[in-house]
């Protein structure tokens, strides 16, 4: 049950609190175009391939995905409404829970970046291009004509 | 707009069901379920184990005192390892203090039957001497032996120090505290062991081990195959660094499934 589930590229990103446990399990998150999390033991190692399940604010009884982190204990997933995402991490008897406040403006990039794979801001450029492109062409002939 | 006018007249001036000196009382779906509170130690408090020195631990008993078990709908989730003060829209608390065995495996600690529907996430609890019973005077009672090759020792740790602890969401294999009107759902108050006497199946360098007392200590305090302390004795006894990570493992007991919690020591 893969919705949207993956693994981010590196990128600069905003890093929100963490959970600091004893001898547990540490998650934090960055969000952009989707929620990327990582969880890493206390020492800094990271949680290779660890259970993560995912689930929305709009069904919390059952998961919305589940996925495993990478080599570096990290998944990407992209929210499709806002609200808390709560999202839990296990792994031989290690665990932890984030809940992910997702706010409108993420749920809309998200599901932008989720069908397109761009941002608003990118394709709010994209499309003053196109749009400059036919104003350009336009008055290119109007000139010629002249 | 007077079609419209009409309309609303009429509706407004409609009898309905009811309103001549009769009220129509529909049922209204409940909004309470009921709340169960589990203690679990696991399979540490049920099986025999490795401890991280190589003994093999076998507990009879695992008494645990509680009081004041409670269930919160908080909001925004009750985060255990910061430092922000647990926020809830309600709770509810169990009545009553009881005592438990967790070495009989799962035990139900009680139940509340008209609780407001929500999700539970975030338990707390205090874990107290109790006042009579097979633990009395403590918190925490472990009674079990321990064997090593051809050592055998028979050894009951009592510990009378209180503990509070505040937990966030259950962290398992399962989503608990969901309890929707008119059903049930369950939270869970979860043991840690292994957290005192570590576990060979774990290597020794993991943080768990390297927290752990493990078993060597006591054995090295035990006389004639039988050590009956409380933690009390053992601060005398055992070195200060060893003492220290019992002191700590004990505050590290409790937890919600796999997730840790905040322990306040009373």
């Amino acid at each position: 049950m893969y919705r949207h589930v993956g693994w981010i590229p590196l990128f600069a990103l905003v890093v929100l609190p963490s959970l600091g446990l004893t001898h547990g399990t540490n998650l934090d998150w960055n969000q952009r175009n989707g929620v990327e999390l990582r969880a890493r033991f206390d020492d800094g190692l990271p949680l290779q391939s660890a259970e993560v399940t995912i689930f929305s604010p709009a069904d919390p009884s059952s998961p919305w995905a589940e996925a495993l982190t990478d080599s570096q204990g990290r998944c990407f997933f992209a929210p499709d409404t806002a609200g808390t995402w709560d999202v839990r991490v296990r792994k031989g008897g290690h665990g932890a829970m984030a809940h992910i406040p997702v706010d409108t403006t993420l749920s809309t990039a998200a599901r932008g970046g989720g069908s397109t794979g761009y941002s608003t801001i990118q394709i709010v450029t994209m499309a003053a291009c196109i749009v400059w492109g036919f104003v350009g062409t336009a008055l290119h002939f109007r000139r010629r004509r002249g | 707009m007077m079609a419209l006018i009409a309309i609303l007249t009429v509706g407004c001036g409609e009898e309905s069901p009811g309103s001549k000196g009769e009220e129509l009382v529909q049922p209204s779906p409940p909004q309470t379920g009921t709340l169960h509170f589990v203690a679990n130690g696991e399979g540490f408090a049920v099986e025999p184990f490795e401890s991280k020195d190589g003994w093999t631990i076998d507990l009879d008993h695992v008494y645990i005192s509680f009081d004041e078990v409670t269930g919160y709908l908080t909001d925004p989730p009750f985060d255990p390892h910061g430092s922000e003060e647990m926020r809830y829209t309600s709770r509810e608390v169990l009545a009553g203090s009881c005592i438990v065995d967790l070495a009989d495996g799962p035990v139900r600690v009680g139940s509340v039957d008209d609780a407001q529907a929500g999700h539970y996430n975030a338990t707390s609890w205090l874990n107290v001497p109790s006042d009579g019973g097979p633990s009395e005077g403590f918190s925490v009672l472990l009674v079990g032996t321990a064997t090593k090759a051809d050592a055998l020792i028979e050894f009951s740790l009592g510990v009378a120090q209180s503990y509070r602890y505040l937990g966030g969401e259950y962290v398992g294999g399962e989503r608990k505290g969901l309890l929707r009107p008119g059903e049930e759902a369950e939270l869970e108050m979860t043991f840690h062991l292994d957290h005192i006497f570590g576990t060979a199946e774990l290597p020794p360098q993991d943080q768990l081990n390297a927290d752990a007392i493990g078993f060597q200590a006591f054995a090295d305090i035990a006389e004639e195959g039988r050590l009956e302390t409380t933690l009390a004795e053992l601060e005398g006894k055992l070195p200060e660094d060893e003492f220290g990570l019992l002191s700590e493992a004990l505050r590290t007991l409790g937890h919600v499934g796999e997730g840790h919690c905040r322990c306040t020591v009373m």
